[in-house]
């Protein structure tokens, strides 16, 4: 999926605000990453930086639709 | 013989060799001292032992009806010990047949957990996120980031072992994923905006992408 430059940059934005010291397996993969290497993926367009994109707009979309129901 | 077989209920991987897999195994310790609290007896395979041939040994020999898969895993298998394949659809996926399987692997319950037979099968069916404070990982008990996700998760095969079926334990992992987000969407909590920007979206997508198939009474 191809992701428009700006949902990249609204999820950039959000996890540039992430705390420093979180770290993050994706997939569940031995491989950890800090907020600046999901950033980098995002940026290279890799298939991890894409999967970034689509769990975060997955969240902001069901975000936006539980305010809607309310 | 009858009563033996009927105690050895339960087997439960707990593989350790990466930080996911170390948090995994430590939060699925309670699951041993619950089931055998509630009556089983648990065949604990840890670390190198959960590979394919104890695996195979364990299920052909003790036929345990519940089985409790964690670690690795892609849409047609799971992997135990290095990432080593241990179930693989088209290959020894027959082991699973009839059995009530949790599967804490991602994507397995895409194709192997719905083509394997099982008679319910309750797992992943996209990638599951972890998050975790890089400064607190020799505690993952302690790991606040890790605990909204580990929590939520780990509900349900907690509900197995208690010898609920398969569809309550489904059911309250899903409430469990529930209560945290609403617990951080309306009210205040000890987590800061930012901790919640980094947890809530992983809450909401590990919800989502959790699944059940088969027969939802079954219980061990």
């Amino acid at each position: 999926m191809k992701y428009s430059s700006d949902e990249k940059e609204l999820v950039i934005a959000r996890l540039r605000a992430i705390p420093d010291n979180a770290i993050i397996s994706i997939g569940l993969g031995t491989k950890t990453f800090t907020k600046d290497d999901m950033i980098r993926e995002i940026e290279k367009n890799t298939e991890t930086g894409n999967k970034i994109i689509e769990m975060q707009m997955f969240y902001l979309k069901s975000l936006k639709k539980t305010i809607q129901q309310k | 013989m009858q009563m033996f077989q009927r105690c050895i209920s339960v087997l439960i991987t707990m593989p350790d060799f990466d930080l996911p897999t170390s948090y995994i195994t430590k939060w699925s310790e309670k699951l041993v001292k619950i089931g055998e609290k509630n009556g089983l007896t648990p065949i604990v395979l840890k670390g190198k032992n959960v590979n394919k041939n104890h695996i195979t040994y364990s299920i052909m020999s003790k036929n345990p009806k519940l089985l409790i898969f964690n670690g690795h895993g892609s849409s047609d298998s799971i992997t135990g010990q290095d990432n080593e394949p241990i179930i693989i659809l088209g290959e020894n996926d027959n082991l699973l047949e009839s059995k009530i399987i949790h599967a804490f692997a991602c994507n397995s319950a895409k194709d192997l957990g719905f083509k394997c037979r099982a008679e319910s099968f309750i797992g992943y069916n996209d990638w599951f996120w972890l998050c975790m404070d890089r400064f607190g990982t020799n505690r993952p008990l302690d790991d606040k980031f890790a605990q909204p996700l580990l929590e939520s998760a780990i509900e349900a095969p907690l509900q197995l072992v208690k010898r609920n079926t398969t569809g309550e334990a489904f059911e309250k992992s899903q409430q469990k994923y529930q209560e945290w987000i609403d617990k951080f969407t309306i009210s205040s909590s000890k987590y800061t905006t930012e901790e919640l920007q980094l947890i809530l979206p992983l809450l909401t997508w590990n919800k989502s992408i959790q699944v059940i198939h088969g027969n939802r009474n079954a219980k061990r």
